[in-house]
């Protein structure tokens, strides 16, 4: 039995799971829910565990070493759940694409199932919140 | 305008020699900056060991280079001689399969934990063919590590998941104490320089960008420094104004948002939200110079790719005035808060005795009163001619940490409005081509905000570097962070973390272990 997801609508919740990347991505996310772009008015909030988060916003290339660690978050994000890839590196790997790139496992959609990407190097917070309304509709 | 940063000084040693040249440098007053090794093919795998003189006004940098053999490539460790040189060692065992000889810790640091099963034949589900790297777990897991330890996990401490990055701390507790601790790094390993070797100079510069989203314009101006020094031009001066200013913008938006993290770390989350606010208005004159907010893209090899005009300018100065107001403003309300500085004083102290054996740098150094700072030892850019000073702290805990930054975003300021007023006025020139690149090597080094970053790029005469080798600021300073926690309360870990104001960038994972029996608060990982 899953939950319906009309009653997440209303507040979803986002957790932040930073896969690698430059912190560039964390940065606007930070802004966007700062006191300009302000994300919390829709209510949305940013939380410090997967186990009540609704949303996944994953940046980030995935190193090896964090490939593990990113499955692990989505199992325990609780159904109904939906994934964000945000920035160049969480949509298609970014400048890390390479033949002989040792040390990168992903893009995210080839290790978790993505719902929504936010291309940009990195993307403006006005992109971040369509992007997270964007998942929000989908529930 | 200013004068070339130094070139390298290179001296070649044998091998058995390296102890005695070590610890004579550093008796002379040296600082090891890092050590590295390259495989140069024939002659064998070169290790350099580099060093500076901070003393002296400009500084010198010296190379201590050695050869050893590819087939047995063993080499006396010089970490009993001294701690600047462990990190730098076990990543040579790591990424090169150097064998350092009696280095006291040689286990992974960076690369995963399982990785010979990752890359062997033996795997069961080994690809051979395409040499595709398998990331299935092994049958074998790894022994005698960081994970692998009896942990008791507690969710650790107010942080911000965007802001405490990618280590995996592991404490071990006595009481209130942590007697113990121990870091692995590696989640947010990249392969970066290897992918320099692979890729053109102007392809590189996006990529040195996207090394830290914090101190983006100091990796791209380090290495296009690196690269002119090689192909001998001088940049124009009003690139190089705009270099400093840009990298004054860096400085004040890393500097403003670590100085609301520690309120957010000491429970006080409105301050935070503060240097948000405060933050967007220079972000906003840096998307007008570049176009970008976070990274810029703006600068390149000789000079700079846009103009920046006199409208930029004024539109710049106006915002420059807000941030006049509101930045003391906003120290001030942090100042009066006694919570805040009750809980940093006397909090994490590092004496210079152990700042200058662990070879510290940036604002850590300077809090502890240590005058070093790139800007002055070996001026880049425009720093030698606006009026500024190395900003120092003599109380040596993380409150003196917090006040340096405080007060460098004011010098900040200061420098920012002078590049302004040269800029309106500059020659319109931008950019000196760089035509040809000859053979040669090109040694740079800056000023993040969080300290020292030096760029060591070869260039073989063809359109990619022979090799790049980078040290970041992150690198000596949480060396020294750890020896600060060891010791210190646990309720005093995460404001240590935060007046370090480490860069690795990914999610953070603070695991407590306690020694002897587990006591469950949390939940088991």
């Amino acid at each position: 039995m899953s939950l319906s997801g009309a009653f997440l609508k209303k507040s979803p919740w986002v957790y932040h799971a930073h896969a690698g990347g430059c912190n560039g991505c964390d940065l606007e996310i930070l802004a966007s829910f700062g006191p300009r772009y302000d994300l919390e008015r829709l209510g949305i909030k940013l939380v410090a565990s997967p186990r009540f988060a609704d949303i996944l916003l994953v940046t980030g290339p995935v190193p090896l070493h964090t490939k593990p660690f990113l499955e692990r978050i989505y199992d325990q994000t609780p159904s109904p759940k939906k994934v964000v890839a945000m920035g160049a590196c969480g949509c298609s790997g970014g400048v890390f694409v390479d033949d002989e790139n040792y040390s990168i496992a992903g893009p995210v959609e080839k290790i978790i199932p993505v719902d929504v990407r936010i291309p940009g190097c990195p993307p403006k917070p006005e992109a971040i919140v369509e992007g997270i309304m964007k998942a929000v509709r989908m529930f | 305008m200013s004068k070339r940063q130094a070139a390298l000084d290179v001296t070649e040693i044998k091998a058995d020699e390296v102890g005695t040249e070590v610890s004579k440098l550093l008796n002379q007053g040296a600082r090891m900056m890092y050590a590295s090794g390259v495989d140069a093919g024939v002659p064998g795998i070169r290790i350099d060991y580099y060093f500076t003189f901070d003393e002296e006004i400009p500084s010198r940098n010296l190379v201590l280079r050695t050869y050893v053999n590819r087939k047995r490539p063993i080499i006396e460790s010089v970490t009993p001689i001294t701690t600047q040189a462990d990190w730098a060692e076990r990543e040579m065992i790591e990424f090169l399969g150097v064998q350092v000889k009696n280095h006291p810790d040689p286990r992974h640091l960076w690369l995963p934990l399982n990785w010979e099963d990752m890359y062997s034949s033996t795997h069961p589900k080994g690809d051979t063919e395409s040499e595709r790297i398998n990331t299935s777990p092994t049958a074998h897991p790894p022994h005698d590590n960081i994970f692998s330890k009896h942990l008791s996990v507690v969710p650790y401490g107010p942080y911000h998941p965007a802001l405490i990055e990618s280590n995996y701390l592991k404490m071990s507790v006595e009481d209130e104490v942590v007697r113990d601790a121990d870091l692995k790094l590696g989640f947010n390993h990249r392969s970066v320089i290897k992918l320099m070797e692979r890729r053109d100079y102007y392809k590189d510069l996006f990529l040195a960008e996207r090394i830290c989203g914090f101190c983006n314009v100091s990796h791209s101006m380090t290495f296009a420094q690196a690269v002119e020094q090689i192909a001998d031009i001088t940049v124009p001066k009003k690139a190089l104004y705009t270099r400093t200013l840009l990298g004054e913008m860096e400085r004040m938006k890393s500097h403003i948002l670590a100085i609301g993290l520690m309120g957010d770390l000491t429970g006080f989350r409105t301050m935070l939200m503060h240097a948000i606010r405060i933050r967007e208005e220079i972000l906003d004159s840096l998307e007008i110079m570049s176009g970008q907010r976070i990274s810029h893209g703006i600068i390149t090899h000789g000079g700079i790719r846009n103009d920046v005009t006199p409208v930029h300018i004024d539109v710049i100065k106006s915002k420059l005035k807000n941030l006049k107001k509101s930045v003391p403003e906003y120290f001030d309300q942090l100042l009066a808060n006694d919570v805040f500085t009750g809980r940093l004083h006397k909090t994490g102290v590092l004496t210079v005795d152990v700042a200058k054996k662990f070879g510290a740098v940036g604002p850590i150094a300077r809090g502890s009163g240590i005058r070093v700072d790139i800007r002055k030892n070996s001026p880049y850019a425009a720093y030698e001619d606006v009026d500024w000073d190395v900003i120092t702290e003599n109380d040596r805990d993380c409150f003196a940490r917090v006040k340096v930054r405080m007060r460098e975003v004011l010098m900040s300021l200061h420098i920012c409005e002078q590049c302004c007023d040269v800029i309106r006025s500059a020659p319109s020139e931008l950019i000196t081509p760089v035509n040809e690149l000859p053979c040669g090597e090109g040694f740079s080094r800056t000023e993040p905000p969080r300290g020292e970053l030096l760029y060591h790029v070869a260039s073989n005469g063809t359109n990619t570097p022979e090799f790049v080798r980078l040290r970041v600021p992150t690198y000596p300073n949480v060396r020294v962070m750890i020896d600060l926690i060891k010791g210190s309360e646990i309720g005093d870990v995460p404001v240590i973390i935060g007046s370090v104001d480490p860069c690795f960038s990914c999610a953070d994972r603070v695991t407590v272990v306690n020694q002897g029996k587990v006591t469950v608060s949390g939940g088991r990982r």
